[in-house]
């Protein structure tokens, strides 16, 4: 007889995906307003930023599937491991691809390096591939790591224009790091390391609110 | 400090702003004057300006030509100062 597919309970699968489907519309938005700033204006930082949340938004769906798979009971087939580990490489490269944009709408001011988006995708491929051969729990080693590429460009952006002398921790800096810091949380659930299921649900909730703030202040601005 | 080479953002709201401080109706030479752009760029930036409808060419009696910003010329304007908060805001 061949293996069946035994997807997890219901309810956790409904609560996973009403939260991936909810992070993934408020992504959507902030993409589409900020899509449409950028036609009207073809300013390089605000395709890269509009970027950033495209790719966010898909990593946060992928992980549900990755959830999917790898909270479901898993039977010795090919077919399965194969969908698996491809789901697990497009969440790699959407999040790396997020982080790096993210990065690039920071410093593309700073150098040519930093317009450069085949040299982008490159790296996040790269990180991907490097992600699926080393041991597990490199990927989140690895985004640790873009996180902390992350921090010298905040560092980097702010030294070089920041004009209002505002503290770093005035601006809008934090929400980016926490963003990402969340997010990085979010792939520990994916990856079926042991959480209690309120820091789960504290997780989750932060995760959403830091993208609300942010969504906000974007609105706010130009909605 | 004043940046080296304006951003193309700086340039369409600079081109913009000329027109209108001249009642909104300007002959090309003193707009080119006032922009500080070559005659190549200049030419480039109008024709997207019309392109995208924020600028329009009248003719007077005599056929001379003059720039004029449309609608959508206006509200870029009151947008640009929002965008340029944003951008500031954001690091971008």
């Amino acid at each position: 007889m061949a293996p069946r597919f035994t997807p997890p309970p219901a309810e956790i699968t409904m609560l996973e995906g009403g939260y991936s489907i909810l992070v993934f519309v408020i992504c959507f938005i902030l993409y589409y307003k900020l899509r449409s700033i950028y036609k009207l204006t073809e300013y390089h930082g605000l395709h890269y930023f509009s970027n950033t949340f495209l790719f966010l938004g898909l990593a946060y769906f992928l992980r549900f599937i990755v959830f999917v798979f790898t909270h479901s009971s898993q039977p010795e087939f090919d077919d399965f491991r194969n969908l698996l580990i491809f789901s697990i490489a497009f969440m790699v490269y959407s999040s790396s691809a997020s982080i790096l944009y993210l990065i690039y709408s920071l410093t593309w001011r700073i150098t040519e390096i930093f317009r450069n988006e085949a040299l982008l995708h490159s790296l996040a491929i790269l990180l991907t591939v490097l992600s699926l051969l080393s041991r597990p729990g490199s990927t989140l080693l690895i985004q640790a790591a873009l996180l902390v590429v992350l921090l010298f460009a905040i560092v980097l952006n702010y030294k070089k224009y920041d004009t209002e002398r505002k503290t770093m921790l005035g601006r809008i800096y934090p929400l980016y790091i926490l963003t990402f810091f969340f997010w990085i949380l979010n792939l520990l659930v994916s990856f079926r390391v042991f959480i209690p299921f309120e820091f789960r649900f504290l997780v989750y909730g932060l995760s959403i609110l830091l993208l609300l703030i942010i969504a906000h202040r974007v609105l706010k601005k130009i909605g | 400090m004043r940046k080296e080479r304006r951003e193309r953002l700086e340039i369409i709201y600079d081109i913009l702003r000329i027109i209108v401080s001249h009642g909104n109706s300007i002959l090309p030479t003193p707009l080119l004057r006032l922009s500080n752009l070559s005659t190549q760029n200049f030419n480039r930036y109008m024709a997207e300006l019309i392109e995208k409808g924020f600028v329009r060419e009248v003719f007077d009696e005599d056929g001379k030509k003059y720039y004029t910003l449309t609608d959508k010329g206006f509200k870029f304007i009151q947008k640009y100062n929002k965008i340029r908060e944003f951008i500031e805001e954001f690091g971008l």
